[in-house]
């Protein structure tokens, strides 16, 4: 913003407890302005994951939400890392580890983009001042096995959001397709603020600057990433990672229906007439673990210890072991779907 | 008659599809009017990135009857003894919507005639509009909500009218009428349109512009008044911008001076190809700190400074490297390209430069360029700048920056050149740096495909994960550029395998060439499809890898198997000698090919020895002038030797040093018949 320009954008969306006499929008603002305005779209607003993700798609909430025939409206903030896009803090606006806001309507509405637009004006800017454009972008994962048609949306020439239409999944045709609307935050609050930098001026709340909570983590991470972490060892841990969340997809469980839980315990005895015709699987467990492998080629991939034609493979083994846990998703959600309708 | 007026309402399209698809449009519904024998009259097609328009006059109000006439069952199933309709008739009357009593009988059968009234058009319309949306073709097609249609993007709205009628039809929860919408932002309320005039009318008013070409020229003409014509105006950017923005704007927008320190293709990438801004021009020639930007709403002052915001945080970006690299010289950007893989099996970038500058000096001077030392410059620090910070955040500017790098210490200008074209093949070369440039390419494509055909990854069936039959494909657009020895190709391709193995690299030489010789057979079939397939395949016949990878000789191959195809007694005549040395080889027969005078004990012999020495040297020239008229001129006269020499002499002749002879002299013969392939293969047509 040019010095002495009455700042006009903050003082029309007041909301929660921002306090629109200050100049300057927090990210702790933009985040809460954006909870807020899903919130009222009738979206549960979720927490982020706990493990490293590449980004917001990786989360359950969307790898399996997006799957199956079911309502399914959430948005929340994902820490998202991807190792190879460290800078030690250099690039002003990027780092390994950075914040991705996320939201999964499905299926996609028909006024999806209208609700999208609504929410830029939720959280300061105003769509009939700004050039906005939705820009050709197709999508895909081959991680996870996904992909989708949409947009980039550019506000005033900056890319500010991912908006696509889910097509596939874990290589599973999405039947209805949902919207996938991603956000960057940061970028968000320095457009908004007009400012240049995470580490400059960019404030997580009126207390705390963005620097103050990311700096050190991000300077220290882009250190391990590129020049400490033990490349022998994460390739064994890959190994063991991939292995482990195969071994977990395929262990059988069972509902003890006497004690209502799910077990891996055999059954006793010969009562085995009470096998569930879908299989339940332990899909949460072998996802996250088929996270960990996706982490940890990233990290790999970043050291650029695996070659062009190592990479292909790596990443098809990771979609396996992803495919695996949405197929064992679907076959759960479809026999919760035939008990309701046998009860 | 009717007009039609068409508006299918989508979120946006590709910028890239929306004309496509409009026309597209228009030639389904036609098409589909045509076989409803509806006639029409002209037709008109507007587009925008949320709109594909399509309006057709004078539609016939019904479509004519028709006249059919339907087969029943057979007579003898359609009447009992009695002569009374049976069952089978009467079911087969009910189908018809007829009365037994109406039925004809002809031959064995029974058969109604019938007279379908036409439709009316609005409702024929109503199924043909549908369907003609979803027959356009798009290169990625969607589903949206619980859509079961495939479309580019989401449809939103329909307008159809025929002559303020609307014709109804549902598509995917949209309901056809007679509302159309403005600009997203600016006037998203429906309005209600009847006619192509209304609409077109109404959508100005509303801040939208349906015809392309009139944003075109809006285009053309703002981005000139505001940069005083000082603008780069490329088509491309101009095209993509017209199907970007419903109503286009042009600003002038500024970054700081301080950026002009940045290399012009930094500049320009950053500008055109990232923010679809047109770069400015100053009248020194030098880029000026001001863009064009083609703005589709807002506000002019907001736009301008949101613009400005992201085009200086790109080029912050950009300096931060640029500046970082300032302190590197090439030497260091090279001596970091150890640490990354070309290929695990194939060593390191580094290792790969002293290849590619050994290579690039042989294909100079093959090129005949007397560039030896630009050459090997040009080789060795072809890949150092994949180690810049700037390559690292804009990689498509690799090889670019290279240059640009190599020019700012001093290097020759042939060999910047080189360095920043070699990954963008110049079909023309001009300069010496621009020859230089594709020598390195070659090298390049020559290394890469040497070292991965030599670990036996070649490509299968549509899997070419490391881009070889580009490689091989980029190779062979490039050679075409040069003149050089028929050798020359395959000589670079051996010394290319040398090269990995004075490296200690192991790779499998005799299998690399096999691979290579494949790759490139299927790239002349490949490029090759125009023409009739036994003259390729008799082309190929007995080509080797120097063939195949210079496309002049293969060329000339073609087209001497192209004139010999038209010249049945040549074929004819030239084939003898082939399949009788071939059969006498099958038999295990001994070949003399002393070709003394007289041994073969017939003076038909001696005629066609010395006719073909002289046809030899006129096929030689021709085939060093590349002269496929000559080379068959100088075929042709073998062809009354050969037939004489049939006629007259028996090749197998008991007396076995006769044959020897003789079968020694057709062989000698067939070598020379066989040098632009094999022309057996020709199928001789009718």
């Amino acid at each position: 913003m040019e010095e002495g320009e009455p700042d006009f954008r903050n003082t029309r969306f007041e909301r929660g407890k921002y306090n629109p006499a200050r100049s300057m929008i927090t990210f702790h603002e933009l985040i809460s302005r954006l909870n807020n305005y899903w919130a009222e779209q009738g979206c549960s607003i979720l927490q982020p994951y706990d493990t490293e993700v590449g980004a917001g798609t990786m989360h359950p909430a969307t790898v399996l939400g997006s799957l199956g025939p079911e309502e399914w409206n959430v948005a929340y903030a994902q820490p998202s890392r991807r190792p190879a896009d460290g800078r030690y803090t250099r690039n002003p606006m990027r780092s390994q580890r950075y914040y991705q806001y996320q939201v999964i309507l499905k299926p996609s509405p028909d006024d999806v983009v209208d609700l999208y637009m609504g929410s830029l004006n939720a959280i300061g800017f105003d769509v009939k001042k700004d050039d906005i454009r939705l820009v050709e972008d197709d999508w895909e994962s081959p991680s996870l096995g996904a992909s989708g048609v949409g947009w980039e949306v550019w506000l005033n020439g900056t890319e500010i959001s991912q908006f696509t239409f889910f097509q596939q999944m874990g290589g599973i045709e999405c039947k209805p397709v949902c919207a996938e609307l991603t956000y960057g935050p940061e970028r968000l609050v320095l457009m908004l603020n007009q400012q240049n930098s995470f580490w400059e001026g960019l404030m997580w709340d009126e207390n705390t600057t963005y620097k103050q909570v990311d700096y050190q983590q991000e300077m220290q991470n882009c250190v391990f990433n590129f020049e400490v972490a033990d490349t022998e060892m994460l390739l064994k841990m890959f190994e063991m990672y991939e292995a482990e969340s195969q071994r977990v997809i395929e262990t059988p469980v069972r509902w003890d229906h006497e004690i209502g839980i799910l077990t891996a315990a055999p059954l006793e005895g010969e009562k085995s007439e009470e096998k569930a015709p879908m299989p339940e699987a332990l899909v949460y467990p072998a996802l996250d673990l088929a996270l960990k492998c996706s982490h940890i080629f990233n990290l790999l991939d970043a050291r650029g210890v695996i070659s062009v034609t190592e990479r292909a493979a790596y990443i098809n083994r990771i979609r396996a072991r992803v495919r695996a846990c949405c197929k064992a998703h679907l076959g759960q959600t479809g026999q919760k779907k035939k008990k309701k309708k046998a009860g | 008659m009717a007009d039609l007026t068409f508006e299918l309402g989508c979120e946006e399209l590709p910028a890239s599809a929306v004309e496509r698809a409009a026309d597209e449009l228009c030639g389904h519904i036609k098409a589909a009017l045509d076989e409803s024998r509806i006639g029409y009259g002209d037709s008109q097609v507007l587009c925008t990135p949320r709109r594909l328009i399509v309006s057709i006059t004078k539609i016939d109000d019904v479509q004519p009857d028709e006249n059919v006439r339907q087969r029943g069952p057979s007579t003898k199933a359609a009447f009992d003894e009695a002569g009374e309709p049976t069952r089978a008739l009467q079911g087969f009357c009910k189908g018809q919507g007829i009365d037994p009593a109406d039925v004809e009988t002809e031959g064995d059968y029974v058969w109604v005639s019938k007279v379908i009234t036409g439709k009316p058009a609005i409702e024929v319309l109503a199924s043909v509009l549908p369907e003609s949306i979803g027959k356009v073709t798009f290169d990625k097609t969607m589903r949206w909500g619980s859509s079961r249609l495939r479309f580019a993007r989401p449809i939103r709205w329909i307008l159809a009218s025929l002559d303020c009628s609307p014709v109804e039809f549902e598509l995917e929860g949209v309901k056809a009428g007679l509302e159309s919408r403005g600009h997203r932002f600016n006037s998203p309320e429906p309005f209600k349109a009847c006619c192509l005039a209304e609409l077109v009318q109404e959508l100005r008013s509303r801040e939208v512009e349906p015809d392309a070409a009139v944003r075109r020229d809006l285009i053309i003409k703002e981005a000139n008044e505001v940069s005083g014509g000082k603008a780069i105006l490329t088509d491309a950017l101009i095209d993509e911008n017209v199907h970007l923005t419903e109503r286009p704007k042009a600003l002038l927008g500024e970054f700081p001076e301080e950026y002009l320190v940045l290399p012009e293709p930094v500049l320009i990438t950053a500008m055109a190809k990232h923010e679809k801004f047109f770069p400015v021009r100053g009248a020194d020639g030098k880029l000026d700190n001001k863009f064009v930007s083609i703005w589709n709403g807002g506000e002019e002052a907001v736009v301008r400074r949101g613009n400005q915001w992201v085009l200086g945080a790109r080029f912050n970006d950009a300096k931060f490297f640029y500046d970082e690299d300032l302190q590197v010289s090439m030497d260091d950007f090279l001596a970091k390209t150890e640490a990354m893989t070309f290929q695990e099996s194939l060593g390191n970038v580094r290792k790969r430069s002293d290849r590619l500058a050994a290579l690039t000096k042989i294909i100079a001077a093959q090129a005949g360029l007397k560039l030896e030392n630009e050459a090997a410059y040009a080789g060795l620090y072809a890949k150092s700048d994949l180690s810049s910070g700037l390559v690292s955040e804009l990689a498509s500017l690799q090889g670019v920056i290279g240059g640009e790098y190599a020019r700012r210490e001093g290097a020759t200008e042939a060999s910047c050149q080189a360095i920043a074209q070699q990954y963008s093949l110049n079909t023309a070369p001009e300069s010496t740096g621009d020859k230089l440039g594709v020598c390195l390419l070659c090298a390049d494509q020559i290394d890469k495909l040497a070292g991965y055909l030599g670990l036996g990854l070649s490509p299968t069936g549509s899997s070419d994960p490391f881009g070889l039959r580009r490689a091989s494909g980029l190779l062979l657009d490039a050679v075409g550029s040069f003149n050089c020895a028929p050798e020359g190709w395959s000589n670079a391709f051996d010394q290319a395998l040398q090269l990995y193995a004075d490296q200690g690299i192991e790779i499998d030489a005799d299998k690399a060439r096999e691979l290579a010789s494949d790759i490139f057979q299927q790239r002349v079939k490949a490029s090759n499809t125009d023409k009739r397939h036994d003259i390729v395949e008799a082309a190929l016949e007995g080509s080797d890898l120097a063939v195949r990878m210079d496309p002049k000789l293969m060329d000339f191959r073609l087209s001497v198997m192209d004139l010999l195809a038209t010249n049945e007694p040549l074929l004819q005549a030239a084939s003898r000698p082939l399949n009788i040395v071939d059969s006498a080889r099958e038999k295990g027969e001994a070949f003399d090919q002393s070709l003394k005078d007289g041994a073969w004990d017939a003076t038909e012999g001696n005629d066609l020895h010395w006719a073909a020495e002289e046809a030899y040297v006129g096929m030689q020239t021709a085939l060093t002038d590349r002269s496929p008229e000559e080379f068959v001129v100088a075929l042709q006269t073998l062809q009354a030797p050969i037939d004489k020499f049939f006629d007259a002499v028996m090749v197998m002749a008991e007396d076995s040093t006769v044959r020897c002879a003789r079968i020694g002299l057709l062989s000698w013969v067939s070598r020379i018949i066989l040098t632009p392939g094999d022309l057996r293969k020709i199928v001789i047509e009718g």
